[in-house]
């Protein structure tokens, strides 16, 4: 049984792994401003993003997130090893994962998505930009893309 | 040949043809053999009555009776001036010549085919740092030149002894004591009768100019890679800079009194100056650390692609590019490409009110290809036109805020450069202005 974040009307769990503090800013306001109840929850590396996600040590009592941003830069763990450790984890694959980058490289793109990324976008500039793409976020991932349910 | 009449002359001692540069040598020499009773033959520089000077070869023989008494000396003049100015001259030519070659770091060698020699000048035994008694043969010659570059003069040698190709090279040779020097190694066939009997040519030392042009190389690369880093690096707090500012001015509206949202809105738009020139940086320092292969490009495609990419502002600047037919050259496509953009907006962002026409065209030269882009617009002023292909200028390029505009031109220029070709305009104020470039054809030209 799964319903779309909007149908269930509770708080979307947002997982956000970022390293840069602006970028992290940006996407918070701009969650704020959003349509949709959320819980942003920051990571600021790979090796954090898994212990979040395996609710280990001092995130033990976190929620399962509902949607994964993930930027690819990141110091000690970066986003493709993020890629590759979900992909082996039957119990995290399903989480949907949103590649968020500054880099164009075609072979990222490509290698993000055979590690079953499910979207890849290209990081914005500007804040007005940010609230752009997370509203597209919101409109394609909460309200048109049924969310698997946490069992 | 003295100009003397006989009765001036007669009874006098032919010393009164003397000047004061006659050799005292020659003289003195004369005047030993008179006293010791020998034969002599000295050159003396004499004057004529009317003061010109001329050479005269002069032999005193002591004439003798047969039981070897001297009676009397005996003397031959012989006029000698012409053989005498030849010589001089070709001393003077050689002496010209040898001290010419030293100061130039150049020698001259000869190969003679028929007897199988090869002869340097001195200069070349310098250069090599060898002694002037070795003799070396054509292939101890080659042998001399560094293992990587024998092959070359092996071939270039091979080529003008059996081709009659003449050859300029530059190449590297190893000295006795190892040191490795560069040279410019030039040869041209000799002929007599219609073949080739023979090789001569050149050779110079360039291990200076060489030393110059790779340190040249070398803080040029430096300065491109800084440039890059520096903008690249510039991004981050930039960025942060008016992310920052535009979460003041949209979350913080309310609070701010109008002196402070007009003190934000500067902090805006001097970051998206300072942002517009980053981006013109890294686009200029992009044009050699990031560039392209060279490929045959056709010119018309890549102003046509021009043109597609511009239609919205040749549009709203009622502009139109007419072109005749263009060249195919060898360069990297989006360079070029880059080239006629930037030339082709200059124009139109120069046209002011009045409709544009640009006129491109292009054609071939010996050695390279070269391209006009003209427009009827105001011209620039003499005083400015090398002005504009510079980095940095004034501040008033930065007045504008299409993006990076104030480096369109010395993008231009860096690109023309790296194609081994040169840029410039030619204009007058209130007549058009004509963008003249070249692209080499000799790909050593470019890097």
């Amino acid at each position: 049984m799964s319903n779309t974040a909007a149908e269930n009307e509770e708080p979307v769990e947002i997982l956000l792994a970022e390293d840069n503090p602006n970028d992290v800013e940006m996407t918070r306001r701009a969650f704020d401003k959003g349509k949709f109840v959320n819980h942003l929850h920051v990571v600021n590396n790979g090796i954090e993003a898994m212990e979040f996600l395996r609710q280990e040590g001092e995130y033990a009592d976190k929620p399962r997130p509902d949607i994964i941003l993930l930027d690819l830069e990141m110091p000690q763990k970066d986003g493709k090893e993020v890629l590759e450790d979900l992909e082996d984890d039957p119990e995290l694959s399903p989480i949907p994962v949103i590649v968020l980058t500054s880099s164009e490289a075609e072979r990222d793109i490509i290698e993000s998505y055979r590690h079953n990324a499910n979207a890849y976008m290209t990081k914005p500039v500007g804040y007005k930009d940010f609230q752009e793409t997370v509203r597209e976020v919101e409109s394609f991932w909460f309200r048109v893309v049924k969310l698997p349910n946490e069992e | 040949m003295t100009g003397y009449t006989k009765d001036e002359a007669l009874g006098r001692n032919c010393r009164f043809l003397q000047g004061s540069d006659t050799s005292e040598k020659a003289v003195a020499a004369m005047r030993n053999a008179v006293d010791s009773v020998n034969s002599v033959t000295v050159e003396l520089r004499n004057y004529r009555k009317d003061g010109s000077q001329f050479w005269n070869r002069v032999s005193i023989s002591p004439v003798t009776t047969e039981d070897g008494e001297v009676t009397h000396f005996a003397g031959f003049q012989q006029h000698i001036t012409e053989s005498k100015q030849a010589q001089l001259d070709l001393e003077r030519t050689s002496r010209f010549l040898k001290e010419t070659q030293e100061v130039a770091d150049v020698g001259g060698w000869e190969v003679d085919l028929r007897s199988d020699s090869l002869r340097w000048t001195k200069e070349v035994y310098r250069i090599h740092g060898v002694d002037t008694d070795f003799e070396p043969t054509v292939e101890e010659a080659i042998d001399l030149y560094h293992p990587e570059d024998r092959a070359t003069m092996q071939d270039a040698v091979e080529q003008a002894t059996t081709e009659g190709e003449p050859y300029d090279e530059e190449v590297r040779i190893v000295r006795p004591d190892g040191e490795v020097r560069w040279t410019r190694a030039r040869g041209e066939p000799r002929y007599e009768d219609g073949e080739i009997v023979g090789v001569r040519g050149t050779f110079q030392d360039i291990t200076e100019q060489k030393t110059r042009e790779s340190q040249l190389r070398e803080s040029n690369e430096r300065l491109e890679q800084f440039a890059y880093v520096a903008s690249h690096d510039l991004q981050e707090p930039l960025r942060t800079i008016s992310n920052y500012t535009e979460i003041l001015a949209e979350d913080y509206a309310e609070d701010l009194d109008e002196e402070a949202q007009r003190f934000i809105d500067v902090v805006v738009t001097g970051s998206e100056r300072m942002q517009s020139m980053i981006n013109g940086l890294l686009d200029y320092s992009r044009v050699t650390t990031r560039g392209g292969e060279f490929e045959p490009v056709e010119t018309e495609e890549v102003i046509a692609d021009t043109v597609a990419d511009l239609e919205i502002m040749l549009d709203e600047h009622d502009g139109t590019v007419e072109t005749g037919d263009l060249p195919t050259v060898e360069a990297d496509g989006n360079q070029l490409h880059q080239v006629f953009q930037n030339l082709v907006k200059n124009a139109l962002e120069h046209s002011g009110e009045d409709p544009a026409t640009i006129e491109i065209r292009g054609s071939e030269e010996p050695n390279q290809y070269r391209f006009e882009v003209e427009d009827d617009g105001p011209g620039i002023a003499e005083s400015r036109q090398e002005k504009i292909f510079r980095i940095f200028k004034s501040g008033e390029q930065y007045q504008t805020q299409s993006q990076a505009k104030g480096l369109g031109l010395a993008i231009c220029d860096n690109i023309v450069r790296r194609h081994g070709g040169e840029i410039w305009v030619e204009s007058e104020l209130d007549d058009g202005a004509t963008f003249v470039f070249t692209i080499s054809k000799d790909k050593e030209d470019a890097t």
